[in-house]
């Protein structure tokens, strides 16, 4: 997309005031917002939401199985792993969603090829260029007054956000947005050279969209409560400041890297989930505080599960289907398809039982009010 | 106009060349002299001299090493540079590198203190041999060299985030200098088998009763074949057997096969059956014609960029396989290629961060501590020996975001603080570090704003400028800082 003078222009006219922005979004189905969390390396589901009434669970684990006694109840065959306990207060007043052995038929156990199926939303086979927000930004744009159309926060790939023609700003501290006035755009140069052409537009942007958080002042936003200092809870921190400073930005994406675990997994996994509930429940908090909980969805996703069986690294090798969160509070709690059976593996993997696209579809109809047909896909009643 | 300049003087050039150098060039300039006879090959315009240098090196080659190459041909200038790579490195490297890691028995037995004090000094270790690596890129009288460890890096990738002990990475490294511009088989053999790449891709975990497919998974994926290209889930199993059993001997710091762990059963990989090791995986996996295809596709993303056309990769992995997989034999295949040299391709690449900042760095004669420039490619995302993952650093369009945008403006902004004044004084900690290399190209000969531009950008600048109002350090600050100086 070309940033010229008719997004300067613009840009001149977007109003500092929020209220009134907002109030002129009514109509807008992007005035609600999604935050995608990755859970990047593929996440260990079985030790997330765990099968505890499975013997199956604890013969497949060895050593990785975590103990009955330490297993937050879910109902009378599934359990939280301990370090989800922030968690539970969601779940026990219905506003998280658990959707059960998520996958994609026939499954690529690549990450870089299974992490593109998920961000495009196509079918393994085939291969497409845009992430699924952006064919969705496709079918309806939101208000050219937005000071973006999505963020990226920590890990620099905009996954679901790639592609032509989204305007994506990529953050990794408010810092970042520097107050100094910057040089003019730069008039659209032509396709003859992509790459020169890529460095103008992100440039062009950047400007445009770092003058108009600058606007909103977010360092100052009032949230209630502490974030955690690591890099995950920051991310959720600048989240809170952006939906909280109303800035209207319709997708946020983040990132916990190190689910790769194929060692130490005992180690690692039970800080990553403990890292990602913490950070999770200070949103929650920070949002409801707002009132602005109703407006906003959280989904997690990666690019696969982990298998069944550990390894002899104390760790799991690259799986399948897993389990997703999704929370806000339009979510209609309770689990979605059913866990995977531990008796009936396929190629040693947990047997898909819905499709991520079934996930997008409730986020793209029930949440946007788009139509997403390239999803091709049911959409899960996962939205009051 | 820089690019219909007379040839350069050679007798100008050569008295300041050590004397290898000057005799290579003579033998060069032999050789050429015969191919003129035969049949006249052009003189490499300024544009051209400076495009092979630029992708060839970091992006930023000084005038005067433009004019060196300025009077060859196209093939006589890529074989003085294919002739001039290194083997080995310039500048010592620490003297830990030669120490063995503390075995797991050990270990142990360390208290938590131990273990902790122990984990330091290995990050201290890994930002040291940044250090050292980036002061090579910096010193070396040939970029090539850098640039293919660097390659190599990306492509064979091992990082610090699972490999603790960092002699295992400076070992990997200097394989890629010792056979980068060599054999293929026996880079690959070494990677094989390699100490970093056993652990990082946890080959020392897979043994016959546990197999771990992660190495052999991304051997095929992304190491030979590329992804989808020909093999099964399957090849990927049995090729873990075949490799199993590998791990790292402490005490020697060596791979070391042990036959208890290794699954010495009958394994079929592509179709052919036998009780194959890790040689045999390896001669195997050379036999699929995919693997000249997916290297030649690997290198002209790093040399050439853009949509690699049919032909060119079609010639450039024939003749590697050819060759038997001689290096050498692909990079002057696609060096050589119309693609390479057509005007459309040129300054279409996007600079990496290790090309802006050691480019930069080179320009300037840079004084400094390492770690300054250090720290600036890691704030624009690349971290030398840490790379993202497997994968190594997708690069292209994904170098440039709004954080890595900042990141380099504000690092072209330290740089080139300092043109324009007197002396490095009242400049800050980057550019007082500067050596006199950016007053040298404001010093050198009166030139016309063009010439300037041509010397210092890939492709004419984007923001407009008004010449008139400009100092000539002004109209140097201005083009350091446009959009067209991130490319190449």
């Amino acid at each position: 997309m070309d940033l010229t003078r008719r997004h300067l222009l613009a840009a001149a006219a977007a109003t500092p005031f929020a209220l009134a922005a907002r109030s002129g979004l009514a109509a807008d189905p992007w005035r609600r917002t999604v935050v995608l969390v990755e859970l990047n390396g593929g996440n260990d589901g079985l030790n997330t939401v765990i099968p505890y009434a499975d013997p199956l669970y604890r013969s497949l684990r060895p050593k990785l199985a975590v103990p009955r006694d330490q297993i937050l109840t879910l109902d009378e065959h599934l359990g939280l792993h301990p370090k989800l306990e922030r968690l539970m207060p969601l779940w026990i007043d219905g506003q998280m969603a658990i959707a059960l052995g998520v996958g994609y038929p026939n499954p690529n156990l690549s990450h870089f090829r299974s992490i593109d199926i998920w961000e495009t939303a196509t079918e393994a086979e085939r291969f497409a260029e845009d992430g699924w927000i952006v064919r969705l930004l496709k079918e309806s744009r939101p208000a050219a007054s937005l000071p973006a159309e999505g963020v990226v926060l920590g890990r620099n790939d905009p996954g679901p956000l790639s592609g032509e023609g989204a305007r994506i700003v990529a953050l990794r501290r408010l810092k970042a947005l520097r107050k100094r006035n910057r040089k003019p755009l730069v008039e659209n140069i032509g396709t003859a050279n992509p790459g020169l052409a890529h460095v103008v537009d992100i440039q062009n942007r950047m400007d445009i969209a770092e003058r108009r958080l600058v606007e909103r002042n977010l360092q100052a936003v009032a949230l209630p409560g502490e974030f955690p200092k690591h890099d995950f809870g920051q991310q959720m921190e600048i989240a809170a400041r952006l939906i909280a400073g109303g800035t209207g930005v319709p997708v946020i994406k983040c990132a916990l890297g190190g689910f790769d675990t194929h060692g130490s997994q005992l180690y690692k996994h039970p800080k990553l989930l403990d890292q990602l509930a913490e950070s999770l429940g200070a949103f929650s908090r920070a949002m409801k505080s707002a009132g602005l909980w109703d407006r906003v969805l959280v989904m997690t996703y990666a690019e696969f599960g982990r298998r069944p069986h550990e390894n002899a690294s104390g760790g799991t090798d690259h799986g399948t289907a897993a389990p997703h969160f999704l929370l806000g509070g339009r979510v209609r709690g309770g689990f979605y398809g059913e866990q995977p059976p531990l008796d009936r593996l396929q190629a040693k993997n947990l047997a898909r039982r819905l499709d991520f696209r079934e996930i997008y579809a409730a986020v793209a109809r029930d949440w946007w009010g788009l139509k997403a047909d390239f999803l091709k896909a049911r959409a899960l009643p996962l939205i009051s | 106009m820089i690019g219909t300049e007379t040839p350069a003087h050679h007798g100008h050039v050569i008295p300041h060349m050590k004397h290898w150098i000057r005799q290579i060039l003579f033998g060069a300039m032999v050789v050429t002299g015969l191919l003129l006879i035969a049949r006249p090959a052009p003189a490499l315009s300024f544009g051209e001299a400076r495009h092979l240098l630029a992708r060839t090196g970091f992006g930023l080659p000084a005038p005067a090493e433009i004019s060196e190459i300025k009077g060859y041909d196209r093939a006589t200038a890529v074989d003085h540079l294919l002739d001039t790579v290194r083997h080995g490195p310039l500048v010592s490297p620490p003297a830990w590198i030669e120490e063995h890691a503390p075995p797991a028995k050990q270990r142990k037995t360390w208290t938590h203190q131990a273990k902790q004090a122990f984990n330091k000094r290995n990050r201290e270790r890994w930002r040291e041999l940044q250090h050292w690596w980036t002061r090579e890129m910096l010193e070396t009288p040939s970029p090539l060299t850098e640039r293919l460890v660097l390659f190599w890096h990306n492509h064979f990738t091992s990082s610090f985030d699972a490999v603790k002990w960092v002699p295992y990475l400076y070992a990997q490294n200097a394989q890629f200098r010792r056979h980068g511009m060599g054999d293929f088989k026996t880079l690959l053999r070494a990677m094989v088998t390699d100490p970093a790449m056993l652990f990082f891709l946890d080959g020392r975990r897979n043994r016959s009763k546990s197999p771990n497919e992660n190495f052999a998974r991304e051997l095929l994926e992304l190491f030979t074949l590329g992804e989808g290209r020909g093999y099964t889930e399957r090849d990927i199993q049995e090729a873990a057997r075949a490799l199993s059993g590998w791990s790292v001997k402490p005490e020697t710091s060596k791979p070391v096969l042990w036959p208890k762990h290794h699954d010495a059963g009958e394994k079929t990989i592509f179709g052919q059956r036998g009780y194959f090791g890790a040689d045999d995986v390896v001669s195997i996996i050379l036999r699929q014609p995919a693997v000249a295809r997916h290297l030649a596709e690997r290198f002209h993303a790093a040399f050439i960029g853009g949509q690699a056309d049919a032909v060119t990769i079609n010639a450039a992995a024939a003749a590697f396989r050819q060759s038997g997989y001689r290096i050498r034999t692909l990079i002057r295949s696609l060096l050589l290629s119309d693609a390479f040299w057509a005007l459309e391709n040129r300054g279409t690449m996007i600079k990496s961060p290790v090309d802006l900042v050691v480019g930069l760095g080179r320009l300037s004669g840079w004084q400094g501590e390492m770690k300054l420039l250090v720290n600036r490619m890691s704030g624009m995302g690349q971290k030398l020996l840490r790379p993202p993952n497997v994968k190594g650093w997708p690069g292209g369009l994904a170098w440039i975001t709004s954080v890595s945008l900042t990141a380099r403006g504000g690092f072209v902004y330290s740089m080139t603080k300092v043109l324009g004044r007197s002396g490095g004084s009242g400049g800050n900690m980057m550019a007082n570090a500067m050596g006199n290399g950016m007053q040298a190209i404001m010093a050198g000969p009166k030139r016309a704003p063009a010439e300037t531009a041509a010397i210092v950008l890939a492709v004419p600048p984007v923001r407009p400028v008004a010449l008139d109002k400009l100092s000539p350090a002004a109209h140097l600050t201005a083009l350091f800082r446009d959009p067209a100086f991130q490319m190449k």
